[in-house]
């Protein structure tokens, strides 16, 4: 139970599923052309400090916090655990999100006195889990059937991915004009670990009964996709530390082509209708990861209505003695709740994710010499606004975001952002930028409004990294 | 260096700011879901107890396995169990439902009987409710088998049963299972 109230803890701790509306756009930071290979670049050549280049990690629960369920307060623990079971739509949804880079650069290229292309490139590693809240199931568990005669339980409540994969990806960034930049990124996933349960239907419904008091209806059909997993759990086991080095060793393995591969593709733009206009647009991870090596599926299918046992005293003339009766009905029982394990290969699609963005850009620096703005420097503000969807199995999930950028000083800018989305309408975020000599350093955190006590909040989310960064030569 | 920083960051973007919160109350949970479920039932016809004298006593009688009551989860939290039968009767003759329960050596661990009166052909309903809390819902739970014995007693008048007889004895049945499930 502990190790589920921390799991808990961590899913509700800090948060935000896969929006990073602080990094998006934010152009002098290399990793936003992860966000948007049609992003702005303006230096010659940029490269990741390894493994520090891109921390980013985050989860969230909607309709619900830690605070809801753990708070201090006096309040029966089961009384808030019920107000949340019963409080929770079955299109809630819990999600982790964690992002590490393990090595990235870039460079550009082309027109030698004025490169027009950039080419970018890397490995990441990538954590995505996402799960409805099983209402249903919940209820069941929580009351019984007894208070829910007539009721049907959908068993497609039950819905839930998780991945644990590493990408690797090369993009090309081109600018077109003044007005206009494109880009797009392949990339190879090597999947390390996969689960999905996200196809599954029926019912359980206790009815009325003719002959007896109840049937009690049951319709499954439940399915459990996994790869990586079967030789896991098959490692000799010297003891759970051993178990866990063997389990390490064999994921980075699975890193480089290792692991079960797939393909992707993002695509973005970002178009200037006028000059202190930008209008931005990105889809990511449109790619799908083919499951072929240690693939095992469990699947749980069948009908079965019961409605108690008749015995067969005095003879009804069925010709079917007592103990075959019975035996029938103990093997339609037995094959109803058995799990079948198959080793099909199966597709399972990436969540594709959405961006897109309006924004405006004002306020020279003033120069002191002259009391006047110069006309080739940068504005030093920008409002807008920025949109993101993330493809997930039931329904989409929408973020809108409104933000303000703002150029500090020459070593540091910053970015606010208030965020409305599924999670929370109050949502602000704030991200710094450095460039001190050629390394930028920069980190984002979401919803502060709430860091005073985090566990009070639906997510918050942190990213962080380091670069080292070559500027254009200013002509 | 980097690294420290790096910690540092994520230590507070995790956790120094959770507060007023107390997870152990999780070790507090309890759920008490109620089950219901159909137990057995029947319907016979006067015709099936056929007999020619009108003074004999009819005796039939079968056997269910009843393992369920041995399974672990519910060993554990089973607090309560309640079997409610309902027999309907329109036989004019008195019956008994003995509900004999064993053990896996065969040895009787709780038994009961319903008694069941006519009131000619007129249809009556007799009900019982069997409780098993404590020590007795203990005896349930080393329950592997159910025996149920119906036993028709002879005619008042002395009228014989047979084929063209009228009426019908019924059973419906449920078990109701009351659970606490917690953190023990």
């Amino acid at each position: 139970m502990k190790k589920l109230s921390y799991i808990f803890l961590f899913i509700t701790s800090f948060a935000f599923a896969q929006n990073k509306p602080l990094l998006y756009n934010f152009t002098s930071i290399p990793q936003s052309l992860l966000l948007n290979p049609g992003a702005e670049v303006n230096y010659k050549w940029h490269a990741g400090f390894p493994l520090l280049s891109h921390i980013h990690a985050s989860a969230g629960a909607s309709g619900v916090t830690v605070y809801d369920v753990f708070a201090d307060n006096g309040v029966n623990f089961n009384d808030k655990l019920r107000r949340v079971v019963y409080n929770l739509d079955r299109n809630d949804y819990f999600t982790v999100n964690q992002q590490l880079e393990i090595f990235s650069g870039g460079f550009a290229y082309g027109n030698s006195y004025e490169p027009d292309k950039y080419l970018s490139f890397g490995l990441y590693q990538e954590l995505d889990i996402h799960f409805y809240y099983s209402r249903d199931y919940a209820i069941l568990a929580y009351e019984g059937n007894q208070n829910n005669i007539g009721r049907s339980f959908d068993l497609g409540d039950l819905n839930g991915k998780g991945e644990l994969l590493s990408v690797l990806h090369v993009g090309i960034t081109k600018k077109v004009n003044k007005k206009w930049t494109y880009g797009v990124r392949g990339k190879i996933y090597s999947s390390l670990l996969n689960f999905k349960s996200t196809n599954n239907s029926g019912s359980f419904i206790t009815t009325e009964g003719t002959n007896n008091f109840y049937n009690h209806n049951f319709d499954l059909n439940l399915q459990l996709q996994t790869s990586g997993y079967a030789s896991l759990i098959d490692l000799d086991n010297d003891g759970q530390n051993d178990w866990n080095r063997k389990a390490i060793k064999e994921l980075r393995k699975r890193v480089l082509f290792g692991g079960n591969l797939g393909l992707g593709l993002d695509a973005g733009f970002t178009y200037h209708p006028k000059e202190q206009w930008t209008i931005t647009g990105s889809i990511q991870d449109i790619g799908f990861i083919y499951h072929t090596k240690d693939v095992e599926t469990y699947t749980l299918k069948g009908q079965y209505t019961f409605e108690g046992v008749n015995p067969l005293f005095p003879n009804n003339g069925s010709g079917q003695t007592a103990d075959e009766y019975w035996q029938e009905i103990t093997e339609n029982f037995e094959d109803l709740f058995e799990l079948d394990t198959i080793t099909t290969n199966y597709m399972s699609w990436r969540s594709p994710k959405i961006n897109g963005s309006a924004s405006y850009k004002y306020g020279k620096k003033v120069l002191k010499e002259c009391n006047c703005t110069a006309d080739d420097g940068d504005y030093l503000n920008e409002v807008g606004l920025q949109f993101f969807a993330i493809g997930r199995s039931r329904r989409p999930q929408l973020a809108l975001s409104a933000f303000y950028y703002r150029r500090l000083f020459n070593f540091l800018s910053g970015k606010v952002t208030y965020t409305v989305d599924g999670f929370s309408k109050t949502n602000i975020g704030v991200g710094l930028s450095s460039h001190i000599g050629n390394i930028n350093f920069y980190i984002m955190a979401d919803n502060l409004l709430e860091y005073q006590n985090l566990a009070k909040s639906n997510y918050a989310s942190v990213q962080l990294g380091f670069n080292y960064i070559f500027p254009m030569e200013k002509k | 260096m980097f690294k420290k920083i790096v910690c540092y960051f994520l230590v507070f973007a995790m956790f120094s700011c959770v507060k007023d919160v107390d997870f152990e109350q999780a070790e507090d949970i309890v759920l008490s879901p109620v089950v219901e479920s159909s137990l057995v039932f029947f319907d016979f016809e006067a015709s099936e107890f056929s007999e020619p004298t009108g003074t004999a006593i009819v005796i039939v009688g079968d056997d269910l396995e009843l393992d369920v009551f041995n399974d672990e989860f519910l060993r554990d939290n089973l607090t309560r169990c309640e079997f409610f039968f309902e027999i309907t009767n329109s036989i004019d003759r008195n019956f008994r439902a003995d509900i004999i329960l064993y053990d896996e050596n065969d040895q009787v661990t709780y038994a009961f009987a319903i008694d069941v009166t006519p009131d000619g052909n007129n249809e009556v309903v007799t009900t019982h409710t069997e409780v098993f809390e404590e020590a007795l819902l203990e005896q349930l739970k080393s329950t592997v088998r159910l025996e149920l014995i119906l036993s028709m007693f002879p005619s008042s008048t002395g009228i014989p049963l047979d084929e063209n007889s009228v009426g019908n004895i019924k059973m419906r049945s449920k078990a109701t299972l009351f659970f606490v499930i917690d953190n023990e």
